[in-house]
Formats: C-alpha cells, sequence, structure tokens
C-alpha cells in the first residue's frame, strides 16, 4: 500500500478502548498531571508517581513543583486584578479616583465574565458525558500516539537522563584506579568494582531549576466538537488539562451549559475588542499569566472561528498568539512550543449548517434550546475522526532560525546594508525592550517580530494542514464535481475508483508527505452502505437492481445548492495539497477543456516558460488566501518560488503531461493532448475556483467599497446578487455563492495597494485563460 | 615548596606561583624589623631568583598559588592542600561524589595539563632595534626581560580559552616581545615617550587576571609589542589621615593593600573576588565591583583621583576636591578604559578606618524566588549589610559538596539534626531551597542592629537563619572557585563564569531563562552529560542586582571531531544572547576586553562607540596602546587557530 495510506498500528483508537470498558471507571480513573504531583487530589496519585519513578527514573518533574501551583481559578483573576499592566491601564484611562474606583469594578466584572473556573470534578463529569455521547456518535477517534507521547515527553524533560548510560570510548591505564574504583563503588551503589571499567556510572540527575514546558495547543477549528475533544484527550492521556478560548458566543447557552465549559477550563473572549483598551490589557494579561506561571497549557484556535469551509481560514487571527509570543519576546518565558493538532472529520457535525450559512443563511444563535434541539444528533453516525498531533515548534529555535533567514535574504540580495538594516531594527528594538519596564508594553510589535509572527503563525496553520485525512468523501466529491451536473446524478464507482487513482498517484504522493488516505479497500456494495450510513442526506440508493448511489436532488433549489456546497466543503478538505503542482497546468485550461473532436493544433496554447512561471505565481498569489501553502506567499522567498516551480515543471515533464519544442528562438512548452481528460479531471476544482474568481471580478465594482462600508457588509450584497442568478447545475455558480469565497476574492485585491489596478489585472489574466468565449488570443503584455 | 603526598603527575612548578611567591618572600621580609638586615634579606632573595629563574623552566597553568590546590589524597578524596585557605588542609569527601553525579565525571578520565610549553613554541620576538639600543642606553634602570616564559606569562589572562591553550602548550598566536616592570611614575612616563618615538605597542599588565581576553595581544600586530608590568609600583604612597585618603601606585594587589593599610588602622573596602591576585590599576581599568560595596562603594566611589599616562603625556586633575562639576567627567574615561588609553599609575582612594566588628551570617530560603523577594526588599530600604550574596540551589548543593571532614560526632548529629528541621519541620524542598550568605561591618551595635533587621527581613520571605559558620564558609568558596576549575580540567571538565547587571523585575526571568538555554545548548551541541548550570546574585543595589552565573560541564565523550572549547564557546555565546535578551548588561564588572565586544555597538548604541574611538584617536592617534580592547575590529580574530 502506499505510504501515505492509513497505518492503524500508529494510532489509538479510543473509541474501542472505551467500548471495551466501563465508561463510569474511567470518569473516576486517576488523572495525573504530569506538572504537578497534586496532593490533594488523591493519595494514589502519591502512589502512581513513586511508581512511575521506579519504573523510569525522573520521568516526572516533580522536584519542580511549586505548593502553590497550579494555581486556583480565583488565584489567576487576583493576579490579573493585581498584575502592572492593568494598574498602569487603569491609571492611564481614569483622571480621578472615583474613575479609578469604577474602572477596577468593570475590570473585576470583566474578569468574572472572561475567566474559566477549572476543575476536576466538572472535568469527570463532562468525561463521563462525553464518552457516553463519542461512543454514540464515532466509529472510531484515532490518536496519534507517537507524537502525543512526544507532547508528554515535553513536561518531563528526559533528554538528558535518556543519555545517561554510555560507555566510556577508552579507560585510561592509571595506576591508581583500582584503590578509587573502590572508593567509586563505595559511593555508586550497585556497581561491581569489576565491571565499572568500561561503563560510565548511572547518572540520574532531577534538573531542578527547570521550570515546565510552556505549550500552545494549536487545534484546526470546524466543528464545536473540536472544543471538548482536546480536553477528553488531555483527561485520557494525563496530560495537563489545557484552558480553552472560546468566543463570547457561548455564554448564550445559558448559565448551566457555559459554566459547564468554565469549570472545563474554557475562558470567554469577546469577538473584536482591540479599542478598548480596558478589556485588552485584562485580556492580555489573562492569557499571559498562564503562559508564565505555566501552569496551565493554553489552547485555542488560529483560525478563528470554525472554518466552514472546511479549508483553512486565512488570514490568522493573531491577536491571541500575538499575547503568547509577547511573552516570549519580553522573556517572561524561556521558550514556547506550540503544538498544531489537526482535527479530521469524516463528518462535521454541523455540516448542514456549515454549508446553509455559506449560502448567506444566518447562524442560529447560540442557546440552551438549540442545544437541546441538538441531541438528535445523537442517533446519527459521524464516522472516523482523526486527532492528529503534529511535530512541537519550538518558538525560540523559530525566532533564531528567522532572524538568520532574514540575514541571509538580504545578503542574497547583494546590499549588506540591507543586512545591517534588519539586524539593526531587531536590535534597537531589543534595546528598546530592555529599556521599558514589561507592564508597560505598547500594544504594537515591532515590524521585525511582526514578521516573525506572520511567518509562524502561517506556518503553524501549514503544519496543521499539511497533515490531513483525506476521507473516501472527499475524493468522491472531487470526482463528482468534476462530472457535469444533471438530474439524477449518478455515481459511476468504477469511473471514480479509476479518478481517485489518478489523483493519487499524480498529484497527492509525489508531492505531500504527511497526509493520511483513509480507504479501505472496500467492496462498492460495502462502499455505498457506508456513504448511506453517513450520509444518507446527500446520497441515496437506486431502485434497479444493479444497485448504484444517486446524488440526492431535489427541486428545492437552496437545498441542491446546499447539497453542492457540502460536496464543496468536503472537496476543500485536501485541496491545498493539490494547488501548487497544478498551478503549473492551469494555462493550459482552453487546450484541455476543448472538445476534442473538434481538435484544432492552431488552438492549443503554448507558453515559454517565462510566461508559465509567471502564471504559477499569479496562481500562488490569486489563492493565497484560499488554499494554505508551505510558506508565506507574501514572504520574500523567491528562492522557493523558482525552485518549487521548476520541481514541478520538470515532474509534469516527466509524465510526459507536458511537451517541450525548442526551435532556434526559444524554448516553449505545451500540454501533451493525449491527457487532456486526466488533466480536465485533475485541475476541475481549480478551474472551477478561477471561474468563481473571474465571475467575481466581473462584478465587482471598486468605487462603492471606499464608502466606509466594511469588507464583510460588501461581501454580503454581492452574495445577495450572486444567489439569485445561482444556477444548480453550474458548480461555478454555487461556488460564487459562497460567501467565503467571496470575501476571499475581495481580500486578494483589496489587500493590495493599487486595488482598481490590480482588480483590472485579475480580470484580464482570467479572460484570457478561462473565458472560453473571448477569443483574444493575445499574448499578454505584462502580468 | 612543600612535596605533598598527592599524584606525582601533578607536580609542575607554575610560573604564577613562583611569582606570588616571590610576592610572598617580600612580603614577609617587610616585617622584619632592623632595615639593614631587611635589604640584605631583600637583596638576597632577588638574586637568588633570578639565579633560579631559568631553572624552573614551566608554564603558568593554574590560578593561584602554588602550595593551594584541590587535589586527589592517597585516599581517593578531594584534599584542598596549603593552609591560605579556611578548607586548606581539610579532605572534602562528598566533593568527588558531588562531581560523579551532577556533571558524569569519572576518575578514569584524566586528561592533565602539559608539563611545560611546547619546546617547538619559542615565537621569535619582534624587536625595534632603535627601541632596544635607546632603551639600553636610557632607561636600563627598569627590569626588563625577553625570556619566553616572562613572555607567555604576560600573554594571557585567565578565561577558559586561554587556561585551555596553556594547558596544551600554550601556543598563542602572539605574546609580547618584551617584558618590562616600571617602579615609578616617572618610569612610565619614559617609557610611553620612548614607545610613541618608535611606534612600539604597550600593552599594561597588572595581576593578569583578566577574564575578558583583555591581555591577549592583538594576532595581527606587527610592531614590537612591550608587556608593561606594573607589579613593582606597589607602594603606598601617602596616607592622609585627615582627608581619609591614600596615594597608592597602582600595581599593588589588593591584598597587600589592604594588609599595608590594616598596619595604619585602615581600610579601603574593596574587596573584588580576585583581590588576592589583581591590581588597583586593574580595578581602576576594568571599573571592579568589591563585594563590601553596599559600605565603601565600587572602584568609582572611592577614587578621589587618578593619573594616568598617555602617548600624549599625563592626564589628571589638578584638585582632591571630594566632586567636580568640570564638564565631563575625566575620571570616567580612565575608568574602564580597559588600557586603551594609557597605563594608569597612581591614584588617591579613600579609606576607612578598620571595622571593630565583622560579623558572617547565613540565610536558607525555601526557594531563589523567595531569596530573590528579601534581597530586593533589603535593597529597597537600603539596609544591605555590606555584602550580601544569594546562591541558588545549584550553588548551595554544591557548597554542603565542599563540606570538609566531619568533626566529631556531636557535629554531625548537630547538622543531622538542623537537616531534619527544616526539610521535614520547615519543608523545605532539598532540591528547591537555597541560601544567602551574609556580611556585616561597623561598629558592634550597628552590626547588631542591622543583623536583625536583615534576619526580621527574611523572615517575611521564609528565610530561616543558618549560622555564622556558613556565612563564612560561602564567602571563602569564592577564592576556591578558580581552583576547582582547575581540578576540573584535569578530569574534562570545563568550567567559566560570567556576570551581569539586571533591574529587579527581571531578575528570576533572567537567572532561569540563562540557567535553562545553557542547559538546551548543551543538548544542541550534543553534550553527553548534564552541565552544571547555577547562577548568585551578588550584589544588591537600588535598581537592580548583579548576578554571576556557573557553568561547568563534562565534555567527555563528545563526538570526536568537535572542539570543546568551541563548543563551549558557542554555549557561552548563546548564554550571553540571552542575557541581552533578557535585559541584562553586557557587564558588570568584568569589562568588554576583547571576548565582548561583539556586543558592545548594541550595548552602548554606535554614537557610544564613536565617542570612545574620539577618544582614543585623540589621546592615541599611533594607537600605541594597541591591545584592541573595546573597540570593535572586525578584521581580527583573537583564537585564530581555534576552529
Amino acid at each position: 500500500m502506499s505510504i501515505n495510506m492509513f497505518d492503524e498500528t500508529k494510532y489509538d483508537n479510543i473509541i474501542i478502548n472505551h467500548r471495551q470498558a466501563s465508561d463510569i471507571l474511567w470518569s473516576l480513573k486517576t488523572y495525573h498531571n504530569p506538572l504537578y504531583d497534586d496532593k490533594q487530589q488523591s493519595p494514589c496519585s502519591l502512589n502512581l508517581l513513586k511508581r512511575q519513578q521506579q519504573s523510569s527514573p525522573s520521568t516526572v518533574m516533580s522536584e519542580t513543583h511549586y505548593l502553590s501551583l497550579p494555581r486556583k481559578s480565583e488565584q489567576i483573576k487576583q493576579d490579573v486584578l493585581n498584575s502592572l499592566s492593568l494598574k498602569y491601564t487603569i491609571d492611564n484611562l481614569a483622571s480621578t479616583n472615583e474613575e479609578k474606583v469604577l474602572l477596577h469594578n468593570e475590570a473585576k466584572h470583566i474578569l468574572n465574565e472572561m475567566s474559566h473556573q477549572l476543575n476536576m470534578k466538572s472535568v469527570r463529569v463532562l468525561a463521563y458525558l462525553f464518552s457516553k455521547i463519542l461512543n454514540c456518535l464515532y466509529e472510531n477517534i484515532y490518536i496519534n500516539k507517537e507524537n502525543l507521547e512526544r507532547v508528554r515527553q515535553l513536561y518531563v524533560y528526559p533528554h538528558l537522563h535518556q543519555r545517561s548510560v554510555i560507555t566510556t570510548s577508552s579507560p585510561s591505564t592509571t595506576t591508581f584506579s583500582s584503590t578509587l574504583l573502590s572508593i567509586l563503588s563505595s559511593t555508586v551503589s550497585s556497581i561491581s568494582p569489576k565491571t565499572v571499567e568500561p561503563t560510565m556510572p548511572i547518572v540520574t540527575i532531577p534538573i531542578n531549576f527547570l521550570t515546565p514546558s510552556r505549550i500552545l495547543f494549536l487545534p484546526t477549528h470546524r466543528s464545536y466538537m473540536d472544543f471538548i475533544i482536546m480536553t477528553y484527550l488531555a483527561y485520557e492521556y494525563n496530560l495537563p488539562l489545557p484552558c480553552i478560548a472560546a468566543a463570547q458566543d457561548f455564554l448564550g447557552l445559558g448559565r448551566i451549559f457555559s459554566n459547564l465549559l468554565r469549570h472545563c477550563g474554557a475562558f470567554f473572549i469577546r469577538r473584536t475588542f482591540r479599542s478598548d483598551k480596558l478589556y485588552w490589557t485584562i485580556f492580555d494579561e489573562y492569557v499571559k499569566t498562564h503562559l508564565i506561571n505555566g501552569d496551565y497549557p493554553l489552547e485555542f484556535f488560529l483560525e478563528g472561528a470554525r472554518s466552514r469551509t472546511l479549508k483553512t481560514l486565512l488570514p490568522v487571527r493573531q491577536g491571541m498568539f500575538k499575547s503568547c509570543l509577547e511573552c516570549y519576546f519580553q522573556r517572561y518565558i524561556d521558550n514556547l512550543y506550540l503544538i498544531p493538532i489537526t482535527i479530521t472529520y469524516e463528518k462535521v457535525l454541523e455540516d448542514n449548517l456549515h454549508s446553509y450559512e455559506l449560502l448567506g443563511v444566518p447562524k442560529p444563535k447560540e442557546s440552551s434550546t438549540g442545544l437541546l434541539k441538538a441531541t438528535q444528533i445523537l442517533k446519527k453516525n459521524f464516522g472516523t475522526m482523526f486527532v492528529h498531533f503534529n511535530e512541537p515548534i519550538q518558538v525560540r529555535d523559530e525566532y533564531e532560525q528567522f532572524r538568520k533567514q532574514q540575514q541571509s535574504i538580504s545578503d542574497e540580495n547583494g546590499t549588506m546594508k540591507i543586512a545591517q538594516n534588519v539586524e539593526d531594527e531587531l536590535l534597537t528594538k531589543r534595546i528598546l525592550r530592555s529599556i521599558q519596564p514589561r507592564f508597560y508594553s505598547p500594544d504594537t510589535v515591532d515590524p521585525f517580530e511582526q514578521k516573525f509572527i506572520d511567518t509562524l503563525s502561517y506556518r503553524v496553520v501549514y503544519e496543521q494542514q499539511k497533515s490531513v485525512t483525506i476521507y473516501p468523501i472527499a475524493l468522491l466529491s472531487y470526482s463528482l464535481l468534476s462530472w457535469t451536473m444533471s438530474k439524477p446524478t449518478l455515481i459511476n464507482y468504477e469511473q471514480f475508483l479509476n479518478e481517485k487513482s489518478i489523483l493519487i498517484d499524480h498529484v497527492l504522493k509525489p508531492f505531500s508527505h504527511h497526509h493520511q488516505i483513509y480507504w479501505s479497500n472496500d467492496e462498492k456494495q460495502k462502499f455505498q452502505e457506508h456513504l448511506i450510513r453517513l450520509y444518507p442526506e446527500m446520497f441515496e440508493k437506486t431502485n434497479r437492481t444493479n444497485e448504484n448511489l444517486l446524488l440526492k436532488l431535489t427541486n428545492d433549489r437552496l437545498m441542491n445548492a446546499a447539497l453542492l456546497m457540502k460536496l464543496i466543503m468536503y472537496r476543500n478538505t485536501f485541496l491545498h495539497l493539490l494547488a501548487k503542482p497544478l498551478y503549473v497546468l492551469l494555462p493550459f485550461y482552453k487546450q484541455f477543456s476543448s472538445n476534442p473532436n473538434h481538435h484544432n493544433f492552431d488552438n492549443s496554447s503554448t507558453y515559454s516558460i517565462e510566461h508559465l512561471k509567471c502564471y504559477y505565481q499569479f496562481f500562488i498569489n490569486l489563492f493565497s488566501y484560499e488554499f494554505v501553502y508551505d510558506c508565506l506567499p507574501s514572504s520574500s522567498m523567491f528562492v522557493t518560488v523558482e525552485r518549487d516551480f521548476h520541481t514541478y515543471l520538470n515532474y509534469w515533464l516527466k509524465l510526459n503531461f507536458l511537451i517541450e519544442t525548442k526551435d532556434s528562438v526559444s524554448t516553449t512548452y505545451r500540454l501533451n493532448s493525449v491527457y487532456n481528460e486526466q488533466v480536465f479531471y485533475m485541475t476541475s476544482a481549480f478551474v472551477q475556483y478561477s471561474k468563481a474568481y473571474l465571475s467575481i471580478y466581473n462584478h465587482v465594482v471598486i468605487n462603492p467599497m471606499q464608502n466606509g462600508k466594511t469588507m464583510t457588509d460588501t461581501a454580503k450584497q454581492y452574495q445577495k446578487e450572486f444567489l439569485n442568478v445561482m444556477n444548480i447545475n453550474d458548480i461555478v455558480s454555487v461556488l460564487c455563492s459562497s460567501s467565503n469565497l467571496i470575501q476571499n476574492a475581495l481580500r486578494t485585491i483589496l489587500n493590495t495597494e493599487k486595488k482598481q489596478e490590480n482588480l483590472d489585472k485579475y480580470r484580464q489574466i482570467l479572460t484570457l485563460l478561462f473565458d472560453t468565449k473571448s477569443q483574444s488570443n493575445i499574448i499578454l503584455a505584462k502580468l | 615548596m612543600s612535596n605533598r603526598k598527592v599524584l606525582s603527575l601533578k607536580h609542575f612548578l607554575v610560573r604564577s606561583q613562583a611569582l606570588s611567591l616571590y610576592r610572598d618572600i617580600f612580603r614577609t621580609m617587610a616585617q622584619i624589623d632592623d632595615p639593614d638586615y631587611r635589604t640584605e634579606m631583600k637583596q638576597w632573595a632577588r638574586t637568588e631568583f633570578h639565579r633560579n629563574k631559568k631553572l624552573d623552566d614551566l608554564p603558568t597553568i593554574r590560578w593561584g598559588y602554588k602550595d593551594s590546590k584541590f587535589a586527589l589524597n592517597s585516599n581517593g578524596l578531594i584534599e584542598f592542600s596549603g593552609s591560605r585557605y579556611l578548607l586548606s588542609g581539610h579532605v572534602l569527601p562528598r566533593l568527588k561524589e558531588w562531581m560523579i553525579n551532577k556533571l558524569g565525571a569519572t576518575i578514569d578520565v584524566y586528561s592533565p595539563s602539559v608539563t611545560e610549553p611546547d619546546p617547538s613554541f619559542r615565537p621569535k620576538p619582534i624587536i625595534n632595534e632603535s627601541f632596544m639600543q635607546e632603551y639600553l642606553t636610557q632607561l636600563s634602570t627598569i627590569e626588563h626581560s625577553s625570556d619566553i616564559n616572562d613572555r607567555l606569562f604576560h600573554s594571557h589572562g585567565h578565561t577558559l580559552e586561554e587556561i585551555w591553550k596553556l594547558r596544551h602548550g600554550g601556543q598563542f598566536d602572539r605574546i609580547p616581545d618584551l617584558v618590562v616592570w616600571p617602579r615609578t611614575h616617572q618610569d612610565i612616563e619614559k617609557m610611553v615617550a620612548l614607545a610613541c618615538k618608535h611606534d612600539i605597542c604597550l600593552i599594561p599588565f597588572g595581576g593578569g587576571t583578566s577574564v575578558t581576553w583583555a591581555l591577549i595581544c592583538p594576532t595581527n600586530e606587527q610592531r614590537m609589542i612591550v608587556s608593561v608590568d606594573t607589579s613593582q609600583m606597589n607602594k603606598i604612597i601617602y596616607i592622609d589621615e585627615k582627608n581619609l585618603t591614600a596615594r597608592i601606585q597602582t600595581g599593588i594587589i589588593g591584598q597587600d593593600l589592604e594588609r599595608e593599610l590594616a598596619k595604619r588602622g585602615y581600610c579601603t573596602g574593596h574587596e573584588p573576588d580576585s583581590m588576592e591576585f589583581s591590581s588597583l590599576g586593574g580595578w581602576i581599568a576594568t571599573r571592579a565591583s568589591g563585594m563590601k560595596k553596599n559600605v565603601y562603594g565600587n572602584i568609582e566611589d572611592l577614587l578621589v583621583h587618578v593619573t594616568m599616562v598617555t602617548p600624549k603625556g599625563t592626564m589628571e586633575k589638578s584638585c582632591l576636591g571630594p566632586r567636580q562639576s568640570t564638564g565631563l567627567d575625566i575620571h570616567h574615561f580612565i575608568l574602564g578604559s580597559e588600557g586603551i588609553l594609557g597605563i594608569i599609575t597612581e591614584a588617591t582612594l579613600k579609606i576607612r578606618p578598620l571595622p571593630p566588628c565583622k560579623k558572617y551570617g547565613s540565610i536558607v530560603f525555601p526557594d531563589f524566588e523567595s531569596g530573590v523577594g528579601c534581597l530586593r526588599e533589603i535593597a529597597r530600604l537600603r539596609s544591605a549589610p555590606a555584602s550580601i550574596r544569594l546562591l541558588d540551589n545549584e550553588q548551595f548543593l554544591f557548597g554542603q559538596a565542599l563540606a570538609t571532614d566531619s568533626k566529631g560526632l556531636i557535629h554531625s548529629l548537630m547538622d543531622n539534626i538542623k537537616k531534619l528541621y527544616i526539610t521535614k519541620i520547615k519543608g523545605f524542598d532539598v532540591n528547591r531551597m537555597c541560601a544567602a550568605t551574609l556580611l556585616f561591618e561597623g561598629l558592634k551595635n550597628d552590626v547588631n542592629q542591622r543583623e536583625k533587621f536583615v534576619y526580621d527581613i527574611a523572615q517575611k520571605y521564609n528565610g530561616l537563619p543558618a549560622g555564622e559558620e556558613n556565612g563564612l564558609k560561602g564567602y571563602t568558596l569564592t577564592f576556591m572557585i578558580a581552583y576547582l576549575r582547575d581540578i576540573g580540567l584535569d578530569y574534562k571538565l570545563v568550567a567559566e563564569s560570567f556576570e551581569t547587571s539586571v533591574p529587579w523585575d527581571r531578575v528570576i526571568d533572567l537567572c532561569r531563562n540563562v540557567k535553562k538555554r545553557i542547559v538546551d545548548e548543551c543538548l544542541k551541541y550534543d553534550v553527553k552529560y548534564p552541565p552544571f548550570s547555577s547562577c548568585r546574585v551578588t550584589q544588591t543595589y537600588d535598581a537592580g542586582c548583579c548576578v554571576y552565573f556557573y557553568f561547568a560541564m563534562n565534555y567527555n565523550n563528545l563526538s570526536d571531531n568537535t572542539d570543546p572549547v568551541d563548543v563551549y564557546e558557542k554555549i557561552e555565546d548563546a548564554a550571553r544572547e540571552e542575557v541581552l535578551a533578557n535585559g541584562g548588561s553586557l557587564s558588570h564588572h568584568h569589562g568588554i576586553g576583547k571576548i565582548r565586544t561583539k556586543w558592545i555597538r548594541h550595548a552602548v548604541s554606535d554614537l557610544g562607540v564613536g565617542t570612545m574611538s574620539s577618544i582614543k584617536q585623540y589621546l592615541d592617534p599611533k594607537n600605541i596602546f594597541g591591545n584592541k580592547n573595546l573597540i570593535p575590529d572586525d578584521k581580527v580574530t583573537h583564537f585564530q587557530s581555534k576552529l
């Protein structure tokens, strides 16, 4: 099987484990926090600790425990209230003493609203509940053991101990060794003088000043389930329970539910508060105090919201991430570990809602009645879920590497002066940081650090996305959506299998190494049953004897659109893995889309290498908010663009998809028409996105956007217009109606300096490449 | 020079000890009453030394006194020999265990120093003939030597790199070509004038205890290098009891100065850890700090007047007024000039009557954080004793390892009871607790009062008084550290210390982060054994404190092609970067030398360095004092052969 195929041995399946054991006993199990030997908790944990120490020396840092840690939530609140930065902010905001008291009270109020009340009892109750619920909902929940263990290792600092037994390479033959050895053996027990010579005594040294590692759990956010699953796993695997940043919308759930969440470590923050100085200070301080004291790891979602499209939400929301990194910049902490976590669902809990939301139906408010209604989902089956822990990222190493990289980039640009500047910029800032007290932190980071944050947060998102699990539904959606939609759409299983292997063999396998494909080579029958079981609202069986699956298209336009949107969503889950290699083939659209019967050789487009490269870069920029790449598209990485492009070009040349033609003047490339069909299939998703962008750009008028309207408002307006003309037989028009896509398309042009110019340019290029009606075959002057 | 019953391998005659012996003899002789007899004895000793100079043809490889060192005794335990220190003559039964357990040292891995400098290494001195001619005719009264050992002795300070090099044959890329021993200010004036005339590079040399590569000769120096050893300028010119000042020649060694003043009932109170060997001139040139600065002040506070000979002439103020508003303070050019502007010849220092009462003390704290809290509070109330130092847990445990052989059953019983009380009843965690050592000085009443006050504050921070003896031990440990490095080097342990100063609010973070950084860097460079990474707070100020870091690692089993000193240096650089990022200063009292010039621009800004260069340019346009300290010079690498 392929290397990227799912390998069950590397994973823990907690559902299977739980089905074999009692839930109630599990919820009463001994939970052991690796950071603290919590004496209040249970006498058993002490024994456990001792046992663990005996079995493997000092895997638990009991030496470092603070008697006062982990702090109770009340203590944390007090710490924030007494913090210098809050005092400074209040002093600045208030002019009189009465105002100060008022602000102080307001701060208290905000804190009460915000803070979590993590405690074990509630966690146990929820653990019990969710053990039941998860067992109902999911067939499998897979956790990758290896990296989970690495996360645990971060807390126990084993590195030096592991190496403690080392044989000396050359025992020196000194005359006095016999007397020394006798003394040695008296100090180091259990080693006989005879054997001591070749081996070192076992050295087990507690490094007792080392503080616990500061850890940020950064999961992807697709579903409400994401909130629960990390705490659940932390409980299961004896990791410190994380504190989770949640949006304040959840307070709408009512006191009982929101308090339950609070007790499990959720803290609630407003959606936007940048301008509210007091709120911002409290939030900043609240986040920092967790990291500085290191008593709880933090968990938050870099994407900021559940991604309705099941793709990454770009750009990354940096607010909380910044606060965390500032702890490092200010050296409150010596290092910070980021754990990107990829949570992938075979069927997302709220996929229905997501698809409607994308089509502009407003999101239902979080409420307790809504939650009760949601209990009906318990009857459904949500298949498999993967929680993939990625390798920890060390902020300190990243930062130092980034510094070096920035210097070398400027070196490559040939001007030493820039290198000097980068260094200077950094160093002047560092001096600023060291000549200001740390409570007085102007809430902006300097450009260099900002650049680092941009790069790092993007990197985290990439790390999350590179190890996605590709479910059958995603592959099926890819095929289905490449076919022309008509009622009824039959699933041609054989064609699907064929196309699936094209996609996997030609694009996924060569260029992506971290994803896994969850595919059990089932019979057609089984496969279909599985689909019907998981997605009853999407598929139905035909009544014929030769049973096939049908897409459940109805007469309701919106429902059909939602159904298609769902397919698009599931297809989205892995598009980023395909994007870059396929960008090279996209410019040949007119050729591979044309009817092979009317094959006209003149019509086939040929490009020089420069053109291809320009187009490649054009697509990278065009879809920079749509798909996540391995590094930030805006960063100065000419080198990587160049290198990647050549890799892909050579790859397609090697496969004979592209043909190189050399004449005396230049080298041109054209598509091998034999593969038209395959290319058509492979690129279908990207062609659809490009066309959707084109129709949006054809529609967009720049001027009104400057009239104080936010982009979201503008996008909503466009969405309405697109919804009116939506034709469900045309995937592109469905895509155009997606609020997310419209926003991304707008962002692409609005976040540049010359808006109108860019819009025209993008429109022009897209028309040239994708508008079959336009006959303009002019070679583009400039890109 | 007694031969002790220790490993014969380790009997090296070390020149620095010979020199200190020489100084010792003279000190002893100064006590002979009969002036004639004294002169005669001195004469005899001097000739004797000169006669034997060539005999003990061995390099200078270790720190300090020859008779004082750590070594394994016949029982395989570590013993500190000699009789100078509190620990001298004692066996330290737990030290070896500590070295084995903490650092993974083994007895079998023995890496002795070379016994003499590489015989093939006899770098030909660059001799400026016309200079030599004029020198011999006009300045023959100034002693000089071009002996290889003299030159080697004056070519280095005491950083690990330098000691390492010495232990491996002493092949420095460039060493002084001539060593001179002037005796007076006038001698130096003449020397400098002559050097200017013949374009000679002069490097001032005081006690030779630099830890910043300040004494290393720039590798690309093509001129003749003359090391000006001020050790013969060791007289107290006068003591002014009305003003409580003393005029002193700057070559005087710290402990000699204190002893001479003590005879008259005075002291300066300046006691840096290196005071046994470092000189007054060196203190001024590096902005030294003494441990009792809380009572007496640092060197800049003690200095009333100073005279420096520069290539352009002699610079000094014309008044002994205690404070002057006369524009930019020229004393502050001279303080910290690190030998790039001229030679400091004489200084007038404040002196104080000897304190009638001197009392040690110590406090144990449950953890470092509360210790720092207590120190901060004491500093806030400005009630610090003459010296207060806070050792972190690692050093506290290390101090325990230095415990001497037990003095009897009762004693050890008492020790055990104390230990039980602290750990069991008070609930201190042995792996977290730390200790502060205190030194009170002054009138008896004041001392008692201050002592009570300090202990009361300590109580608020859960500190428990831990007795005078521990305090005294703590301070002797200071003088021992350098000797400990020598035995460490014998067993493949490299060690070094570095210091910084930092505002109070960052102390704890800085200490933790730097210590952790050292451990992490060791992992990164694949050091096979856990390092010893430790710190202590040695000085408190109103706005911050001075932190001293100790770092030792076992380089045994390091992969073959890595140079331990190189790895060590990378780790130290990373640690320094971490210090700076944590808001610590580049140096508190060691100075910049050449080891830290790469950061000086960031420390004092480009303009700051520019200002320094223009002063240098004005006073010394021909770069006579060309030791290349302070001001960065991209073209020079100081340890070329390292990589």
